[in-house]
């Protein structure tokens, strides 16, 4: 026993010191392959950081496209895991590494990483002129900080209102209306909903629910009820909460999302509302395009209908998504630019949206959409339903350098609500503490 | 008197078995997932019935999917060589520290000894970009030494080496000093021998944490050779969906493989901590 311990370390300093080799090894190629790119000085490489998967989603094929059009330039993608994404980002682009030439970037982000002087303007390279009225305004607005354009748009988003055809043929109600002139009240989907909200097994507890958001709580959705009222999230310099987020409104809004879960009851208390509907236990659900390919899955027998509103009220919808930013410290910039201008104005743009599905935010590109008889029918008048809004009821997120701030508390206090705290009393809460968060940005 | 037994007895076992209960049934629930298809998962999730927890059709599709779609043979392997690299880079680095700390006299020891005791109380975060820098700087981003060498000299392994090394006598050193041993030697002959216990604890701490660390392997390496576990968990969650039954699949793998190394190790764990608590 004695003598066994040495034994083992030098047999542990032998395999790491294998494992260590092995570990160049692989990394040889890489770096040669690199520096021989560099050397070459024809060619330049640059690198974009985007999400997981998003090759296999279309960018592969706007890459090579691309390259056909411009054979000096490549391009090479680093993903990253949705759910981590920014914290990378903010620890990459922290490091002023120069490995990264573009950066795909959440919209409402944009404000926070020009304060941090992570982002170049784009304005050199792309002039105004040229893209002013290609892409849609609420994506132009997310863009912009202090009258400059900082990162150009990839996609945008919209919502719309999924149903449940087999649960409302079984009830006898009738289901809500595509048509922009039809659109429903959110008076009349609490009330079709609490006619779908109802038990099963005799439990007598509900496992039916009538109506439920697909990312509860999350400013992105759950705006357009304030919106909707017409009531300012922020001051209009981004940096004030109260007054906003606690207006008559807002409170307003917040009471019906307590009145949800709380007075009607037609909403689960589960944050798995998706699957909810996929499983046939949610009968309506405000959710985004990506949707219908998942249902489909799922083999559900479901509806497109429009975003709902409030009766009298105008109709608010939400957006925003993915822009293409070029980081500050990179030193291929004008290789980088190419490669935006290909993929959010040029041919690139539509070959993103026929691989990815998202919804475009260049108008040209929502235009053929409206055109296309492709799109009139079931489930592809999705698009033109998407269309429409992005065009005419689209309101952007607040632009304000301390968005996440100001979105996790945001976040907190609906969470507050939907577990049962009067919402006056969580939004009044809640402001003081924005403020506060909101103030190192002055 | 012998009516109250059994019903003490009862209620004891009741309340035991309530709390096995509540812990497992969340594991189980993972477990049950993972063999079930897709969209079944939350089909049976409200109201809870017996279906919630037994599966009605099985399916090992998730687990083949695992090894054929996500590449989870280089998965593993890459995450068992990060750990087992640490774990033995680490208490030799770890042990050799300590030993210094313990039982040589130099200029500046506490002041070192002081730093050492603040690396394990800053938080990861705070170090992360400078660290991050680092290693850009060093070449070293996508590659099993961004992985392996910020952890191997762990501040914590430090400390109980040390701790268990200031109760060795030095009577003990002192004659292997006058038997002609060299230091080497004493190290290795000696010292390292009798804290078996110490190095199972330490060896164990750094495993599990290099089995756990997902936000720095996530930062440091971006292509599929080097992923690791946890990060490729948090691949199952894409944008607008979850995969829910592979990543109850790769959960389920990814808390068994460190209880199957834990529990027949664990009473030496225990017994190591708590000796290093033990001061004259």
């Amino acid at each position: 026993m004695k003598k066994s311990l040495p034994l083992l370390l030098l047999l542990a300093l032998i395999t790491t010191i294998l494992a260590g080799c092995q570990s160049k090894n692989d990394v040889s190629p890489d770096t040669a392959s690199e520096t021989t790119g560099q050397n070459a000085g024809k060619e330049t490489e640059i690198t974009m950081v985007t999400l997981s998967d998003y090759d296999k989603y279309g960018l592969n094929d706007v890459i090579s496209s691309f390259e056909k059009a411009n054979p000096t330039i490549k391009v090479k993608l680093e993903m990253y895991p949705f759910n981590n994404y920014f914290e990378t980002l903010e620890v990459k682009l922290g490091s002023r590494s120069t490995d990264y030439d573009l950066i795909m970037v959440d919209g409402p982000l944009i404000s926070n990483y020009t304060v941090k002087g992570y982002l170049a303007p784009l304005d050199s390279y792309l002039k105004p002129e040229q893209w002013n009225s290609k892409w849609v305004d609420s994506s132009v607005k997310a863009g912009t900080y202090n009258g400059k354009l900082m990162a150009a748009p990839m996609d945008t988003s919209t919502q719309v209102l999924y149903y449940n055809k087999d649960l409302f043929e079984q009830k006898g109600i009738t289901p809500p209306s595509s048509d922009p002139d039809q659109r429903w009240t959110w008076e009349q989907v609490v009330d079709a909903a609490a006619k779908l909200t109802y038990d099963t097994n005799g439990d007598g507890q509900n496992d039916v629910f009538g109506f439920g958001f697909e990312q509860v709580s999350r400013a992105y959705q759950i705006l357009s009820l304030s919106d909707s009222l017409g009531a300012k999230p922020l001051s209009d310099d981004g940096l004030v909460a109260t007054g906003y987020t606690n207006s008559d409104k807002f409170v307003q809004a917040g009471k019906f999302y307590y009145d949800l879960f709380h007075t009607s009851k037609v909403s689960p208390k589960t944050d798995q509302t998706q699957e909810y509907f996929k499983t046939g236990k949610l009968a309506m659900l405000i959710g985004g395009t990506w949707d219908p390919k998942i249902f489909a899955e799922a083999k559900v027998n479901f509806g497109i209908a429009l975003h709902p509103y409030f009766a009298g009220q105008k109709a608010a919808t939400p957006t925003g998504s993915w822009h293409l930013g070029i980081s500050e410290t990179s030193g291929k910039k004008e290789a980088a630019a190419k490669f935006i201008e290909y993929l959010t104005l040029g041919e690139g743009a539509k070959i993103w949206f026929e691989k990815d599905g998202s919804l475009p935010a260049n108008v040209d590109v929502l235009n053929a959409i409206d055109q296309d008889p492709k799109y009139d029918q079931f489930p592809n008048n999705l698009y033109r339903i998407a269309s429409y809004e992005a065009k005419n009821t689209a309101v952007s997120r607040p632009v304000t350098p301390g968005y996440l701030d100001w979105e996790s508390l945001y976040f907190k206090a609906f969470e507050d609500i939907r577990n049962g705290i009067e919402p006056k009393q969580a939004l009044d809460g809640i402001v003081t503490q924005m403020d506060r968060q909101l103030k190192k940005y002055e | 008197m012998a009516s109250t037994k059994p019903i003490k007895e009862i209620a004891y076992y009741a309340l035991h078995i309530l709390i096995v209960l509540a812990i497992v049934s969340p594991l189980l629930f993972a477990l049950v997932s993972s063999v079930r298809p897709l969209n079944d998962i939350f089909k049976y999730v409200s109201p809870v019935t017996w279906r919630t927890f037994i599966p009605t059709e099985i399916t090992l599709q998730a687990y083949v999917d695992l090894f054929k779609e996500w590449a989870f043979g280089t998965i593993l392997f890459n995450t068992l060589l990060v750990a087992v690299a640490t774990v033995l880079f680490g208490i030799i680095i770890g042990s050799m520290a300590a030993f210094s700390f313990a039982k040589f006299e130099f200029k500046g020891k506490s002041l070192l000894f002081g730093f050492v005791l603040l690396t394990f109380m800053i938080p990861f975060e705070v170090i992360a970009i400078p660290l991050y820098r680092l290693i850009d700087q060093l070449n070293w981003i996508d590659s099993y030494y961004a992985l392996i060498v910020p952890a191997v000299a762990n501040g914590l392994v430090i400390f109980l080496y040390r701790q268990f090394f200031m109760d060795l006598p030095n009577a003990l050193i002192e004659s292997a000093l006058l038997d002609g041993a060299r230091w080497w030697k004493i190290y290795t002959a000696i010292i390292m021998p009798l804290c078996k216990p110490v190095s199972i604890s330490a060896g164990l701490m750094l495993f599990i944490s290099q089995w756990e660390s997902f936000l720095w392997p996530l930062l440091v390496t971006h292509s599929q050779k080097f992923r690791v576990i946890q990060v490729a968990l948090s691949d199952f969650t894409t944008e607008h969906s979850t995969l829910w039954n592979e990543m109850f699949a790769m959960a389920v793998i990814a808390v068994i493989i460190p209880i199957l190394i834990l529990l027949p190790l664990q009473r030496y764990f225990v017994q190591g901590v708590t000796n290093t608590g033990i001061k004259e």
